[in-house]
């Protein structure tokens, strides 16, 4: 058990590395904030003054994270190769603190990109949340699990060729189950306040988090050391 | 009716038509292993 | 010999028993013949994929590739009966509902299954060398697969909200004839013996060409 410690103190570390890299140019930063501003501008412009329904609109906003997700994460561990920054890191830790500090530093990308977004999202497409409480924890639980997966398929993708194709292909059927559970969760918190508050995906999407996170730490070094 | 007779048909002989395919290439799978040990 | 022809007259007498022998589906009609199609083609899929994992953990535990091979016979072979689950279940939709797809929670897993069938060659045809290919694709099967369970208890919950009155119209508990059953099971049984003829087959053929190309680079 013992050995659990320096992981977290070495994926921490990590983790300041990578935001600061990141600070320097802010290339994913922007990535993430550009696609998302756009679509969401391009989407309540073509709406306009007519309120869209919150079937429409629950999917609408995963459908922005999850594609600026896609745009803004792929690169995750692609800088590693290009900069040839990989044995250093090799040498100098084991593989799951690698991801560990990957996956908080994604998840404070999409942190900080969600905190943009969501509100934008409610005030340009007039929404009302009635149910806001477990609106927050489903768009935070969503955004875990977009960050964790995003995070090891981008590991995967990082050793193939075709990058920015293959993180959206592969990355989309692991994580139907997510959007599926938050876009229901969504729904169900936009709609009004006489419906059930959405318990059961909410547990899904816990779970989800946890599996994922779970398979990541065992699989990662799979493919670090290819 | 006409109709099932002929889904029937098709599907039988589809299935036929597959099944001694697929035999053809286990026989010559088998002919390319057995080839392969003389040498 | 012997065990393929019992296979190709076994699958014959289900096909012929499935139109004469079988009667008509309540509420469905002649359309509903195709469960005996469909469920074993599903089925298969499922197999084939749940072998594929068990090939991929194999494969990064040991890192032969041999183990690689089986894990992409058993993925080809998943995709093929996939699409044919697919297709078949479309049918059966159209007959039971009228349209060919609407997302019923079926109809999502066998489709959310095909796209990782989808990426996982889309990832295999990305990667040259034949470890890394391997130990990649043996990550994601297992990765992929983990989150179909979720589905479970997803897609149920979207389904009901979104479509109520086609619930009614599902026969999910599907009481069978007596004769139904027997022709269903006997599907069952000849397609999962299909699979496992296919498999050796392609097996087989994989294998060859491997031992060619190692002999090639000997010489």
């Amino acid at each position: 058990m013992s050995r659990r410690f320096p992981w977290i103190r070495q994926s921490l570390v990590i983790w300041h590395k990578e935001l600061r890299i990141e600070f320097r140019t802010r290339f994913a930063y922007s990535t993430l904030l550009m696609f998302a501003v756009t679509t969401l501008i391009t989407i309540s412009f073509s709406v306009g003054g007519f309120v869209p329904d919150s079937d429409i609109t629950a999917a609408l906003l995963w459908i922005i994270l999850f594609f600026s997700a896609m745009a803004g994460l792929g690169r995750t561990f692609v800088q590693e190769e290009e900069k040839k920054t990989v044995t250093a890191l090799k040498l100098a830790v084991a593989p799951e603190p690698v991801f560990l500090g990957k996956y908080f530093f994604n998840v404070t990308l999409l942190c900080s990109l969600t905190v943009l977004v969501v509100p934008l999202f409610l005030v340009l497409l007039n929404q009302s949340v009635p149910q806001w409480p477990p609106f927050l924890v489903t768009v935070i639980l969503g955004v875990l699990g977009l960050a964790g997966a995003s995070t090891i398929i981008a590991a995967i993708v990082a050793k193939a060729e075709a990058k920015s194709a293959m993180m959206t292909i592969l990355a989309f059927p692991v994580l139907v189950p997510l959007l599926l559970a938050a876009i229901n969760a969504t729904r169900a918190c936009l709609a009004g306040a006489s419906g059930a508050a959405p318990a059961s995906e909410l547990y899904v999407l816990l779970f989800y988090n946890g599996a994922v996170l779970t398979a990541s730490l065992l699989l990662f070094e799979y493919i670090w050391n290819e | 009716m006409g109709g099932l007779n002929f889904v029937l048909a098709v599907t039988l002989v589809t299935w036929i038509g597959l099944f001694f395919y697929v035999l053809r290439v286990d026989l010559k799978l088998r002919e390319a292993e057995r080839r392969e040990k003389i040498r | 010999m012997f065990w393929q022809s019992i296979l190709g007259l076994w699958l014959s007498l289900v096909i012929l028993a499935s139109f004469l022998y079988m009667p008509a589906t309540q509420g469905l009609g002649e359309s509903g013949r195709i469960i005996v199609y469909h469920v074993p083609a599903a089925w298969v899929a499922v197999l084939a994929y749940l072998m594929a994992m068990v090939n991929a953990l194999g494969y990064l535990r040991h890192k032969d590739l041999r183990f690689d091979r089986q894990a992409q016979v058993n993925a080809e072979l998943g995709t093929v009966f996939c699409i044919l689950a697919t297709v078949t279940g479309a049918i059966w939709s159209r007959g039971a509902w009228g349209w060919y797809w609407n997302w019923d929670p079926r109809q999502t897993s066998i489709a959310v299954l095909l796209m990782i069938y989808a990426a996982y060659f889309v990832l295999r045809n990305a990667v040259e060398d034949p470890q890394r290919r391997a130990s990649l694709a043996a990550v994601y099967s297992l990765l992929a697969f983990l989150t179909v369970p979720f589905l479970v208890f997803v897609v149920p919950r979207v389904y009901d909200s979104l479509h109520p009155d086609l619930i009614n119209l599902e026969s999910r508990t599907f009481a069978m004839d007596k004769k139904m059953l027997v022709v269903f099971l006997a599907s069952l049984a000849g397609f999962t013996g299909l699979y496992g003829w296919l498999y050796n087959i392609r097996l087989r053929l994989e294998n060859l060409l491997h031992r060619l190309e190692s002999k090639r680079e000997v010489s």
